[in-house]
C-alpha cells in the first residue's frame, strides 16, 4: 500500500523523528512506512490522516492487487 | 488504574513471592541447596527490581514514558510477534529433525522428551487459539 506520507511530513517542515514523536511511535515505524515496507493498522492509519486533516483514503492509497506483507 | 501502576503492583508481588517462597524454602526444606535457592531468589528479585524502577520511572518522567511507548510501537509488537513465528517454526523442524535422527540412533527416551515437547505445544496452541478465537 502506497501512501504521501513523506510528501504531507514536508509540506508541515516536520522531520521524521518530530513526527514520530507526534504519533507516539518510533522513528523507524515513520521511515517504515514512507517506504511501504509496513502497513499500519487502521487505529495509527487514522490518527496520521487526522493528523494532516485529511481522510484515510487521502493518504493510503489501497491497491487491489497489493499483498499483505 | 493505568497499566504502569498494575505493573508496579505485579512487580512488588514478584518480589514478595519470591523472598517469601525461598524463605519458606529454606525454612522447611532440610537438605536445602543454600547456593541453589539463594540464585533463585537473587535472580528473580533482581529481574522484578530492574522492572519495578522501569515502572516507577515511566510514571514521574513523561519524556521517558514517551521513549519507551515509541520503542514499544505497533511495527515493534508486529516485529516481535513475527520473529516469534518464525523462531517457532525453526524450532518445531529442529525437534523434528532431532527426534528422527534419536530414533535411527536407538536414543529413544530423546524422542520421547521431543514428541513429548511438540505434543504440549500443540496443546497450548490448541487451547490458545480456541480462547483467542471466542475473544475476537
Amino acid at each position: 500500500m502506497k501512501n504521501r506520507i513523506e510528501e504531507l511530513r514536508n509540506l508541515q517542515n516536520l522531520t521524521q523523528e518530530d513526527f514520530a514523536n507526534l504519533m507516539q511511535v518510533s522513528r523507524q515505524t515513520i521511515s517504515s512506512l514512507e517506504n511501504g515496507k509496513y502497513n499500519p493498522s487502521i487505529f495509527l492509519a487514522y490518527k496520521i490522516s487526522k493528523f494532516f486533516n485529511l481522510s484515510i483514503e487521502d493518504v493510503f492509497i489501497f491497491e487491489e492487487n497489493s499483498e499483505e506483507k | 488504574m493505568t497499566p504502569s501502576k498494575k505493573r508496579i503492583i505485579i512487580n512488588i508481588a514478584l518480589i514478595l513471592f519470591f523472598i517469601i517462597s525461598g524463605s519458606l524454602y529454606i525454612l522447611l526444606s532440610e537438605n536445602s541447596n543454600i547456593s541453589l535457592i539463594s540464585g533463585y531468589i537473587s535472580g528473580g528479585v533482581g529481574v522484578a527490581l530492574i522492572q519495578l524502577y522501569q515502572n516507577i520511572k515511566i510514571q514521574k518522567n513523561e519524556n521517558y514514558k514517551n521513549k519507551v511507548q515509541a520503542e514499544n510501537d505497533e511495527r515493534n509488537k508486529f516485529i516481535n510477534a513475527k520473529s516469534i513465528e518464525i523462531t517457532t517454526t525453526i524450532l518445531f523442524i529442529i525437534t523434528a529433525i532431532f527426534s528422527l535422527v534419536c530414533i535411527f540412533l536407538g536414543k529413544e527416551e530423546y524422542t520421547f522428551v521431543a514428541a513429548g515437547i511438540i505434543l504440549l505445544y500443540s496443546i497450548i496452541w490448541l487451547i490458545t487459539r480456541t480462547i483467542l478465537n471466542k475473544k475476537y
